[in-house]
């Protein structure tokens, strides 16, 4: 049987999220999908704690999450939710520096993040100099500070040029495989999703409408925009 | 395309800037501004002479903070929202400029409306004779609109020119206490912030011999009159200048590689976002200026001021500890919290680090930086006092007002951390606490000084008499009081609510 790393159960916020159930299996890239404003940013900010759910349960590396151990759970996470924050006065390193000071990490795991996201050259410039997609990077360098088992990250390539999006897609897909860091990437780009996930979950409405392997989907014979479509309701206002 | 009428622009003016928050800033103004003139005994046949001495005195720090408070407001809402590229596109720059300057005026207009009503109601109250002064009232009410438009142009500009609001509230405030002071040397218009002094309508003159204020209306100052206009139409102009800049709100960053030497560093967490921050510069020169201008003011009144160690304290501290210490340590709170409310921070930090560790290095950070300001103002009053040749020793109760002055300071930084967590703007924890602080000082006066932070930090530093008693035991207490209920509050609001980001 796979290994569940996430896990939530009937999770509810008032007009935003209702019922929500979904399952992430471990060391694979999870597809968060949904149209703009289906509630997938409100979701993932209920499973990190950043909003409090009205009810329902979640469960990280198998056990329920509580105020008491939410952040010992989060110190096995990273995540980027939203557009990438950080300090524009300040250049990469020292924002760097500022995370793994509260995460407790040591400061010999920033050079091998930044390095990673291919930033280790451009370390010394102000956050305000970077392009988007040096922010996007910096934001996902900073959420795998601390050797996370599991990475959220909220529509990360948001703003990117397509060289921007293969690099990005290059990286969440490496992640399982060389490091056996599991990722849910939310996203309302089929395409994007299509390329780089194992796994699915349709939400729209706050509603979760699918979740399962994409393979399934495919062996069906039709196209992931073709069942996102339908399931959304989507083809009929096309 | 069709341009926008300037109704119309007015109209979104006080829609993007939420009436209801400067109506609450304009009651809070003017209750001040109410209790101050209605405060004490008036004297038998100059009733209105000394309300209207007293109006200028209060005003130019009111109408100062609040016109800046509201110009910081105004432009910091399109800084944070990134309008600049967007609303150039609406309307013209001119008529952008003009509906904020239009949102300051009818802010200025209330406040003397209102303020005219009070005075009305005190002459019936106190059943002062003697004919109602309604020519005063005119000047008073003329100078107050020229002087409030002078200072919310100025912020405008400042605001423009530094996105970061710590810079142009330090200015306005460092200016404020530099305006006051020069008030009482001399009663030309030195700095925009002085103008509403030099348009007075009433001199006061002491009296030595008998030890009285003897009060007299004053002749049109015509000279007073044109320098008001000069800086009214030079900071028009070069706030206009700035706005119709088409660069304006495009933040500039020089494109500089800074060196760095490796990726450790011994630094808190919280003090390395203070790295470039221009912390120090208010910090550093607000008490420099508070103690250079009390230095000649002990100097030059030696007639009245006895040369001694309590007599200069009352004079380099008297308006640092009064009025702008407790706003100085709010800026200070104010930018911590704004490095988080900007963007998605708050997502980062919550998810990296516990609510309560987050709360607590913001507060150490914040009171550390400010102890620090507290002992730097002991420094410059120690050695300023040696340069001068004042001999004897200091005061023991000056130690121990220093000590108690720093627990004040630390239960100041909890409240005011409290105020800058639940309210995103910049501008308004700063207002309140400067607002605040004027109320602490009449609760001071009326002896309830533990009623709030601000009066606690009042009593404590002892700026009008060093050597009166103090209950440290009691101080101790109370600040941890206040100390516990802010940070309770504050952590209690984290932990409730949702997590808001790039508010």
């Amino acid at each position: 049987m796979t290994e569940t790393i996430l896990e939530t159960k009937n999770l509810s916020k008032k007009n935003r999220v209702h019922d929500l159930s979904m399952s992430v299996p471990k060391s694979c890239v999870y597809g968060f999908l949904g149209p703009n404003g289906a509630g997938k940013s409100t979701t993932l900010k209920m499973i990190l704690g950043l909003i409090k759910k009205d009810s329902g349960e979640i469960k990280l590396f198998g056990k329920k999450v509580s105020n008491k151990n939410l952040l010992n759970l989060l110190h096995q996470t990273g995540s980027l939710i939203e557009n990438p924050g950080g300090y524009p006065h300040l250049t990469g390193l020292e924002n760097m520096q500022i995370i793994a000071k509260l995460k407790g990490v040591k400061e010999t795991e920033i050079e091998k993040a930044l390095k990673t996201v291919r930033l280790y050259e451009q370390r010394d410039k102000k956050l305000a100099a970077y392009s988007l997609g040096m922010k996007q990077r910096l934001g996902i360098a900073m959420a795998l500070l601390g050797d996370p088992k599991l990475l959220i990250l909220d529509e990360p390539t948001n703003g990117l040029d397509p060289a921007g999006i293969m690099e990005i897609r290059k990286l969440i897909t490496s992640l399982p495989k060389e490091r056996d860091i599991t990722v849910i990437i939310s996203s309302h780009l089929l395409n994007e999703i299509e390329q780089m996930a194992d796994y699915v979950g349709i939400i729209n409405h706050g509603q979760m409408l699918y979740q399962g392997k994409l393979s399934n989907l495919e062996s069906s014979g039709q196209s992931l925009e073709q069942i996102f479509l339908k399931l959304t309701g989507e083809k009929e206002s096309l | 395309m069709k341009q926008i009428s300037l109704n119309k622009s007015i109209s979104i003016e006080f829609t993007k800037n939420k009436f209801l928050i400067s109506a609450s800033l304009l009651f809070i103004v003017t209750g001040l501004n109410y209790f101050y003139i209605s405060y004490g005994d008036l004297p038998k046949g100059q009733e209105w002479q000394m309300i209207f001495s007293s109006i200028p005195f209060l005003n130019t720090m009111l109408i100062s903070i609040m016109m800046s408070v509201l110009a910081s407001r105004c432009i910091d809402i399109e800084n944070k929202g990134n309008m600049w590229n967007t609303l150039p596109t609406l309307e013209s720059r001119k008529k952008l400029f003009s509906s904020k300057l239009l949102f300051g005026l009818i802010h200025i207009a209330l406040f003397c409306f209102i303020q005219t009503i009070m005075i009305l109601y005190l002459g019936i109250k106190f059943m002062i004779g003697g004919g109602f002064p309604i020519f005063a009232l005119l000047q008073t009410e003329f100078a107050e609109i020229i002087f409030g438009m002078i200072i919310f142009q100025l912020q405008c500009l400042l605001s423009l020119k530094f996105r970061n609001q710590f810079v142009a509230l330090s200015i306005a405030f460092g200016g404020t206490l530099a305006g006051l002071f020069i008030a009482f040397v001399s009663k030309s218009a030195l700095t925009p912030w002085s103008v509403l002094f030099s348009l007075s309508t009433v001199t006061m003159d002491y009296d030595s011999a008998t030890r009285n204020m003897l009060l007299s209306w004053n002749a049109i100052d015509i000279k007073a009159i044109f320098i008001s206009f000069l800086y009214f139409f030079v900071t028009y102009k070069l706030s206009l200048s700035v706005f119709n800049n088409p660069e304006t709100g495009n933040f500039k960053i020089a494109h500089v590689n800074r060196k760095s030497k490796n990726a450790y560093t011994i630094l808190p967490a919280e003090l390395i976002k203070m790295k470039r921050n221009p912390v120090w510069i208010p910090f550093a020169l607000i008490p420099l200026i508070s103690a250079g201008i009390g230095i000649i003011n002990f100097l030059s009144n030696q007639g009245v001021l006895s040369f001694d160690w309590a007599s200069l304290w009352t004079q380099e501290s008297l308006f640092l500890g009064l009025f702008f210490l407790s706003p100085l340590i709010a800026i200070l709170a104010s930018l911590d919290f704004r490095m988080e409310h900007l963007g998605t921070n708050w997502n980062i930090m919550l998810t990296s680090s516990s609510r309560f560790k987050v709360l607590k290095d913001k507060w150490l950070t914040v009171a550390i930086i400010s102890t620090v300001c507290m002992l730097w103002i002991a420094f410059i009053y120690i050695v300023s006092g040696k340069l001068i040749g004042i001999t004897g020793s200091i005061p023991k109760e000056f130690y121990l007002r220093i000590l108690a002055s720093i627990l004040c300071i630390i239960a100041v930084s909890s409240f005011q951390c409290m105020l800058s967590l639940i309210i995103p703007s910049f501008a308004i924890p700063v207002g309140l606490s400067f607002l605040g602080n004027i109320l602490g000082l009449l609760l001071t006066v009326k002896g309830f000084f533990y009623a709030t932070p601000f009066s606690m930090l009042i009593y404590s530093m002892g700026s009008t008499n060093i050597t009166g008693e103090i209950n440290l035991p009691v101080v101790i207490i109370t600040c941890l009081l206040y100390i516990l209920i802010s940070f309770a509050i504050g952590l209690l609001y984290l932990n409730r609510t949702d997590i808001k980001t790039g508010r």
